[in-house]
C-alpha cells in the first residue's frame, strides 16, 4: 500500500460520514441559521418599535403631567394677591407683616396644593422670604445651597418660561427627599415707574415617587429598563431608587442629541438596544434600554433548537456510520485483505469469509467465497498440471524439463560462484531392454519404479533426482564437500541398486552405469552438463558397465574431437571424400574370385584415410550412415557394372547395410532406383547385414528384406556366430548368404570350440541352402580347414586386403590355389 | 502483510473517529455562538453604588393632621412629631389644614388618609364635633386615632362609636385661668376687658374663654365689655381689636386664646399708639415671647406643643404595638411673664 496513496485517500465510513453531515447538517443549518436571523430582525423590529412606541407613551405623559404642574405655577403667578404680597419686603422685625403675609400666601398656595403628587408650593424672594405650603411645617430647615442654586437657575429664566428637574428637597424636613422641581421667576411691576422687577423664585416640589409609581407600572419588557432623565442629565426615574437623581454618564447623553432615536451601545458590559426621545420644551429624556442578548435570547429557542437537531444530526451520523462501518465498510476491508493476502500469496486467503445477512456485502463475501474456491481448485488443477509437465508420471520423480531447470539454476549458481562442487550424475540401468523385451513393458515399468525407489533412498537431502526418459535417470548433487564423496555416492548408489528383487518369479539384480561431470561455470547450459555426464555414463557402459566414470579432460578432448568428426563426415560425401575399396571374395572350390565385397575408406585431406572402425560408429549414431550406405551402393554398382562389362559377367559385388537404413520407407524405391540407374542386375548386389541389425525390428526388417529379396538381390548374413546366433530366425530370413565371424575363423585352428562353431555352421548353412563365406581368412591352415569342411568362399588378408578399385580390377583373372597362394601372400 | 494490513485498517479507524470529533466541535463551535464582551460604558457617571434598596420591613406610616399651615404652634408640634418619628422609627406623614377654619379641608385629608391607609392618625382637630364621624370611619378602617390639642366631644364621640381614642393636651381652662390671673392682677381700678376667643365650637376655644373669664370675675374691678372671635387668626384679629376699640375705647385689658391673635391685637395697638392696653395670649410662640420681653404683651403660656406632637406620635406607636394607653393626659402648662 503506497503511503502517499493512504494520505490522500478517503475512507468509505469518512466519504459516508461527509455525504450524510453535507445531507443532514447543512440544511439544518441554512434552515436554522436563515429562521434565526430571520426571527432576530423580527423580533428586533418589533422590539424596537415597542420601545419607540413606549418611550413616545411616557414622553406623552410626562408632557401631560409637567404641563400639569406647569399650569399650577402659572395660576399662582397669575394671583394678584400673591404679586402685591411679594411687592413689599416686610422690615425684618415686622412679625405681624410677616405672619399675616405668609398666612395668606399659604391660604392661597393651599388652594393648589390639591395636586397629587405634590409635595410642597415654596416661593423664595429675593428678600429672604419664604412662603411654603407642604408636607411640612417646618420652613425654618432648609436646603440653604439648594435654595441657592434654584433660585440662581430661576432667574436666568426668562418671563413665563418655566423649568423642570430632579432636585432634593429644598425643605429638609419634608419626608420627601427627592423631588422634581419646577419653578418660574416671579416678578413684580412697580405702580410708581411701571417696572417689572424679579422678586421671587416659585418653586412646585413634585413627588418623584409619584412619577416612579407611574413609570414602574410601565413593562417595558423582559430584561428592559426604562429610565428618565432630565435636561441636566440627572436620572427622573429608573427602576433601581438608588438610581434617581444620579447624572447620566455623559457619553450616553452625547448619543441621545437627536429629539428621538436608537441605538446600539455597550452599557455596563452588556450590549443594548437604546431608544429615546426628548421632551422638548423640558429638555428630558425618556429612554429605554433593552439588552440585545435578550432579542437574541428569544431567537435563541431556535438557535437551541436547530443546535439539537445537530446534536441529534450528529448522532444519527455517527450511528449511521458505526452501522456502516460494521455492515459494509468492516466486510468490504476484509475483501481488501483477502485480495491483498491472495495478491501477496499469504496464506489463509482462501478462509472463506462469514457472511453476515442478506444484503448485497452478504453476497458480495458469499460470491467471493465462490471465487476463491475456484480459485483454489484451479489452482489445483494448475499445480497438478504443472506437476505433470515436470515430473514422470511412472515413478513421481521430476523429468528431463523439470530437472534440466534445476540444472540451468545451478549452472547459473556456479556462474556466480555461489555453489561450489556440484555434479550431475547420469544413470543408465545396463541391460533393461532385455527385461523390456524378454519380461515386457510391466515389468520394465516395475524396474524402473524399483530403481527410482532405490535412488531416491541413495541420495541426500538437498539433490535433485530425475528420470530423464527410458532408463534413463539423473541426480543433481549439490554442495559436495570434499572430492571423494561423489564416488562414495555413486558406490552408495551401485551397492543399493544391487540388491536383489523379485520381478514375475525372476529373481533380478539391477545394475547402472554412472556418468558424472563436475558442474562448473564453463558451462551454458544443461544440456552440455547433461551431454557430457552421458558421454561419461557412455563410457562406464561401453567398458563393460556397473561402474561409474567421472567425465574428465581427456573425455572432454574426445568428444570435442568425436564432435569435429562428426562435422568433417558431414561433408564428406559432398566433398567426394569417400572411397569405396573392395576385398575379393574367392570360391574354394576352383580360387577364382567371385565377387568382390565394398568396404568404405573416408579420405579426408587432415586425417588421410580414415578406418572405418573410426567413423562407422559414430555414423550410425546419426542418420549419416544411411547416406554412406547409399553412396556405398552406388559406387558398388558403378563398378561391379564396370567390370560385368569387362568380361567378369558374373561377379558380384556385397554391400553393407546398416541397420537404421531399414527405418527408412524409402529404402526399398531407393535401391531399386540406384540399380536402374547403375544398370546393374539385382542379383549381382548382395546386401550384408550384422545379426545385430535384423534384431533391431525384426519385423519390419524381414519384410523390407523380403521385398528386395523378391527383387532378386542376394542376402548376407554378416559377423554370424558373435549374437544370438538363432536358427530359427536364419531360416526365417529370405537369407542366401552367411558370412562366418572373423573371430571364429581365426580361433579355428588353435581353438576346438572355434572349430566345432565353424563346422557347424557350414554344416547348417548348406542344410539351410545357404552359401557359406569365411571371412578374415588369414593363412593356409584356415583355408586348407575350410576347405575341408566345404565352405563355399573366402575371404581376408591372405588373398587381398580390401584395396581401390584399380588393384582390384587388376586381381581379377588371379586364380589363388594351395601354396601359389601362400607364395603370392608371403610376397 | 497481514500485520501491515492490520495497521491499516487501525489507522482507518483512528482517522475516521478523528474525523467524527472534529465535526462535533466544529458543530459546538458553530451552535454556541460567542458573545463579544467589551465593557462599554456605565449607566451613570458618578460612583453612585446601586446598594441594594434597604427595604425592610415597612415602617407604620403615622399622619399627624392638624389646623393651619400658617401658626407656629403647628409647626412646633410638628418638631415634636418629628423627633418621635426620627425615635421611633416611623413614617410621619404630615398633614395640614390651610387656615384653623378649614374644617372640611380637615374632613378631606382625614379621608384621603383613610385612602391611603395609613396605620394612624394623630389629629389636631379644628372644631370637635365636625370630625368626629369621619375619624370613627377611620377607626373602623383599622387606623388607630390619637387626639391631641383639641379634645373631640366626648358625648358625641361615644354616640358615634368613636372609643379608645386617647387624649393629649393642656389643661386649657387653667392655662386660661393663668394667663388671665396674671394679667388682671395689676388691675387696680375699674377696668373693661375684652376676651377674643377662638373657634367657638372647638372645645380648646370654650375652655379658654371659660378659664379667662374665671379669672376676670375673680378681680371686681375688671368688667368684661366684649367677648368675641378672631378665629385664631393674626389678621382677623387685627381687624376684631380695631372694631372692638371702637366699640369700646376704655378697655384697658385684653386676653387673647392664642398668641397669633395677641399678637394681631398688639399690632393694631401698637398703630393705634394704644399703649395703655395690657395683652395676655397662649401658646408662647417665640414672636409672643418676644413682645411679653419688651412689655408689648404682659403673659402668654406655654402648653408644650412639641412635647403635644411627640406624645401623640408616641401613643399613635404604642397603641399600633398594642399598648394601652390612658384615655387623657394632661401636659403641664407654663405662665410666661416679663417678670421672672
Amino acid at each position: 500500500m503506497p503511503k502517499t496513496l493512504m494520505r490522500f485517500s478517503i475512507s468509505l465510513t469518512q466519504k459516508f460520514i461527509i455525504f450524510l453531515l453535507l445531507a443532514s447538517v447543512i440544511p439544518v443549518l441554512i434552515v436554522g441559521v436563515s429562521a434565526y436571523e430571520v426571527s432576530r430582525g423580527i423580533i428586533q423590529d418589533e422590539s424596537k418599535r415597542y420601545a419607540t412606541e413606549l418611550v413616545e407613551q411616557q414622553r406623552e405623559y410626562l408632557d401631560l403631567h409637567l404641563e400639569q404642574i406647569e399650569s399650577v405655577i402659572t395660576n399662582i403667578s397669575s394671583v394678584e394677591a400673591i404679586i402685591q404680597a411679594l411687592a413689599s419686603e416686610p422690615a425684618p422685625n415686622d412679625n405681624f407683616t410677616r405672619l399675616a403675609t405668609q398666612a395668606r400666601i399659604g391660604y392661597i398656595l393651599d388652594g393648589y396644593a390639591n395636586l397629587s403628587g405634590l409635595v410642597s408650593l415654596d416661593i423664595f424672594t429675593l428678600g429672604g422670604s419664604h412662603y411654603h405650603v407642604g408636607d411640612t411645617l417646618n420652613v425654618s430647615n432648609i436646603r440653604t445651597d439648594v435654595r441657592d442654586r434654584l433660585m440662581l437657575r430661576t432667574r436666568a429664566l426668562g418671563p413665563a418660561e418655566t423649568w423642570a428637574g430632579v432636585e432634593q428637597n429644598v425643605n429638609k424636613a419634608s419626608n420627601t427627599n427627592q423631588v422634581v422641581t419646577v419653578a418660574r421667576l416671579l416678578s413684580v411691576t412697580d405702580r410708581g415707574t411701571t417696572q417689572t422687577r424679579p422678586a421671587a423664585a416659585l418653586l412646585v416640589n413634585y413627588d418623584i415617587g409619584y412619577l416612579y409609581k407611574h413609570f414602574s407600572r410601565i413593562d417595558p419588557g423582559v430584561g428592559a429598563s426604562l429610565i428618565v432623565v432630565d435636561a441636566d442629565g440627572r436620572i427622573v426615574f429608573h427602576p433601581d431608587t438608588q438610581m434617581i437623581a444620579a447624572p447620566l454618564n455623559s457619553s450616553i447623553l452625547g448619543m441621545l442629541k437627536d429629539a428621538r432615536g436608537t441605538l446600539i451601545t455597550t452599557i455596563n458590559g452588556q450590549e443594548m438596544l437604546v431608544s429615546y426621545v426628548r421632551l422638548n420644551k423640558w429638555g428630558w429624556s425618556v429612554i429605554t434600554l433593552i439588552p440585545t442578548s435578550t432579542l437574541t435570547a428569544r431567537a435563541s429557542t431556535i438557535g437551541s433548537v436547530v443546535f439539537l437537531a445537530l446534536l441529534a444530526a450528529f448522532t444519527i451520523v455517527g450511528i449511521a456510520a458505526t452501522i456502516t462501518s460494521h455492515t459494509v465498510v468492516t466486510p468490504l476491508r476484509h475483501l481488501t485483505q483477502r485480495f491483498q493476502m491472495y495478491q501477496h500469496n499469504t496464506p489463509g486467503w482462501q478462509v472463506p469469509l462469514t457472511i453476515h445477512g442478506r444484503d448485497e456485502i452478504a453476497e458480495l463475501s458469499r460470491w467471493f467465497n465462490l471465487f476463491s474456491e475456484s480459485l483454489l481448485a484451479r489452482g489445483r488443477i494448475e499445480e497438478q498440471l504443472r506437476h505433470q509437465a515436470t515430473h514422470d508420471a511412472l515413478t513421481g520423480l521430476p523429468n528431463r524439463t523439470d530437472f534440466s531447470e534445476q540444472l540451468e539454476l545451478a549452472i547459473a549458481r556456479a556462474q556466480i560462484g555461489t555453489i561450489p562442487n556440484s555434479a550431475v550424475l547420469f544413470l543408465d540401468l545396463d541391460r533393461f531392454k532385455i527385461v523390456n523385451d524378454s519380461l515386457g513393458h510391466a515389468a520394465g515399468d516395475y524396474v524402473l519404479t524399483v530403481t527410482a525407489q532405490r535412488l531416491r533412498a541413495s541420495v541426500r537431502g538437498g539433490d535433485k533426482l530425475a528420470r530423464l526418459g527410458g532408463d534413463e535417470f539423473a541426480i543433481l548433487l549439490r554442495g559436495l564437500s570434499k572430492p571423494g564423496e561423489i564416488h562414495q555416492i555413486a558406490e552408495r548408489i551401485k551397492q543399493e541398486l544391487a540388491v536383489p528383487f523379485d520381478v514375475l518369479g525372476v529373481e533380478m539384480t539391477l545394475r547402472a552405469s554412472i556418468g558424472i561431470a563436475m558442474i562448473s561455470g564453463t558451462y551454458a547450459h544443461a544440456e552440455d552438463l547433461l551431454r557430457e555426464a552421458d558421454t561419461a555414463m557412455y563410457r562406464a557402459k561401453t567398458s563393460g558397465g556397473t561402474r561409474h566414470v567421472i567425465f574428465d579432460d581427456a573425455m572432454h578432448q574426445q568428444s570435442i574431437e568425436l564432435l569435429r568428426l562428426e562435422s568433417d563426415l558431414r561433408h564428406a560425401i559432398e566433398r567426394h571424400e569417400l572411397r569405396a575399396y573392395y576385398q575379393p571374395i574367392i570360391s574354394l572350390a576352383d580360387g577364382m574370385i567371385i565377387g568382390f565385397e565394398s568396404l568404405v575408406r573416408w579420405q579426408n585431406s587432415e586425417r588421410g584415410i580414415v578406418a572405418p572402425c573410426d567413423f562407422i560408429p559414430l555414423a550410425e549414431e546419426t542418420d549419416m550412415i544411411q547416406q554412406i550406405d547409399m553412396w556405398m551402393l552406388r559406387a558398388a554398382c558403378v563398378d561391379v557394372h564396370n567390370w560385368r562389362q569387362t568380361g567378369y559377367p558374373d561377379l558380384t559385388v556385397a554391400v553393407n547395410l546398416s541397420a537404421r537404413n531399414f527405418q527408412n520407407n524409402r529404402l526399398v524405391e531407393q535401391i531399386r532406383e540406384i540399380l536402374m540407374e547403375t544398370g546393374v542386375p539385382p542379383q549381382a548386389v548382395h546386401l550384408e547385414l550384422t545379426e545385430s541389425a535384423i534384431m533391431a525390428d525384426m519385423e519390419r526388417t524381414v519384410e523390407t528384406l523380403t521385398q528386395l529379396s523378391e527383387m532378386g538381390l542376394h542376402i548376407a548374413i554378416d559377423d554370424f556366430g558373435t549374437n544370438y546366433s538363432s536358427l530359427a530366425y536364419l531360416k526365417r530370413l529370405p537369407a542366401d548368404i552367411v558370412k562366418i565371424d572373423r573371430s571364429f575363423v581365426s580361433d579355428v585352428i588353435e581353438n576346438t570350440d572355434a572349430a566345432a562353431i565353424t563346422s557347424a555352421i557350414i554344416a547348417i548353412g548348406h542344410i539351410l541352402g545357404l552359401t557359406v563365406v569365411a571371412e578374415g581368412v588369414e593363412n593356409c591352415d584356415q583355408q586348407a580347414f575350410l576347405t575341408k569342411y566345404a565352405c563355399d568362399a573366402v575371404q581376408g588378408h591372405l588373398f587381398s586386403p580390401p584395396v581401390p578399385v584399380e588393384q582390384a580390377t587388376a586381381l581379377l583373372g588371379h586364380r589363388w590355389a594351395g601354396s601359389t597362394v601362400t607364395v603370392v601372400a608371403l610376397t | 502483510m497481514a500485520a501491515h494490513s492490520d495497521l491499516y485498517v487501525r489507522r482507518r479507524s483512528t482517522s475516521t473517529l478523528a474525523t467524527i470529533v472534529f465535526l462535533l466541535f466544529l458543530a459546538m463551535t458553530t451552535g454556541g455562538c460567542s458573545q463579544g464582551t467589551s465593557p462599554g460604558v456605565p449607566l451613570v457617571d458618578s460612583g453612585v453604588t446601586s446598594a441594594p434598596a434597604t427595604s425592610a420591613v415597612q415602617s407604620p406610616r403615622i399622619a399627624l393632621v392638624m389646623k393651619t399651615l400658617t401658626n407656629p404652634f403647628f409647626a412646633e408640634m410638628e418638631r415634636g412629631a418629628r423627633q418621635a418619628e426620627a425615635e421611633l422609627g416611623i413614617i410621619l406623614i404630615v398633614k395640614t389644614a390651610a387656615q384653623e377654619t378649614s374644617i372640611d379641608q380637615q374632613i378631606a385629608i382625614i379621608e384621603r388618609l383613610i385612602v391611603d391607609h395609613v396605620a394612624a392618625i394623630v389629629v389636631a382637630p379644628g372644631d370637635s364635633t365636625s370630625l368626629v364621624p369621619v375619624l370613627r370611619r377611620a377607626q373602623q378602617a383599622g387606623i388607630v386615632i390619637v387626639n391631641v390639642d383639641n379634645r373631640l366631644d366626648p358625648t358625641l364621640a361615644h354616640e358615634l362609636g368613636l372609643v379608645g381614642v386617647p387624649f393629649i393636651s393642656v389643661d386649657n381652662v387653667d392655662g386660661a385661668y393663668h394667663a388671665a390671673s396674671y394679667l388682671s392682677h395689676t388691675i387696680t381700678v375699674p377696668t373693661e376687658a375684652l376676651i377674643l376667643e377662638g373657634i367657638p365650637t372647638a372645645q380648646n376655644a370654650i375652655d379658654r374663654t371659660t378659664g379667662a373669664t374665671k379669672a376676670f370675675a375673680e378681680n371686681p374691678k375688671i368688667a368684661v365689655v366684649a367677648v368675641e372671635t378672631a378665629h385664631w387668626k393674626i389678621d382677623e384679629a387685627f381687624d376684631v381689636t380695631k372694631a372692638l376699640l371702637k366699640a369700646h375705647p376704655r378697655v384697658g385689658a385684653i386676653f387673647c386664646a392664642n398668641d397669633m391673635m395677641a399678637l394681631g391685637t398688639i399690632q393694631y395697638l401698637a398703630e393705634a399708639g394704644r399703649k395703655d392696653i395690657l395683652v395676655a395670649g397662649f401658646d408662647a410662640l417665640p414672636e409672643a415671647r418676644a413682645a411679653v420681653k419688651d412689655g408689648r404683651m404682659v403673659a402668654t403660656v406655654d402648653q408644650q406643643a412639641a412635647r403635644q406632637g411627640y406624645l401623640g406620635v408616641q401613643y399613635a406607636a404604642q397603641m399600633l404595638a398594642g399598648t394601652k394607653l390612658p384615655a387623657e393626659t394632661m401636659i403641664p402648662i407654663a405662665l410666661v411673664t416679663a417678670a421672672p
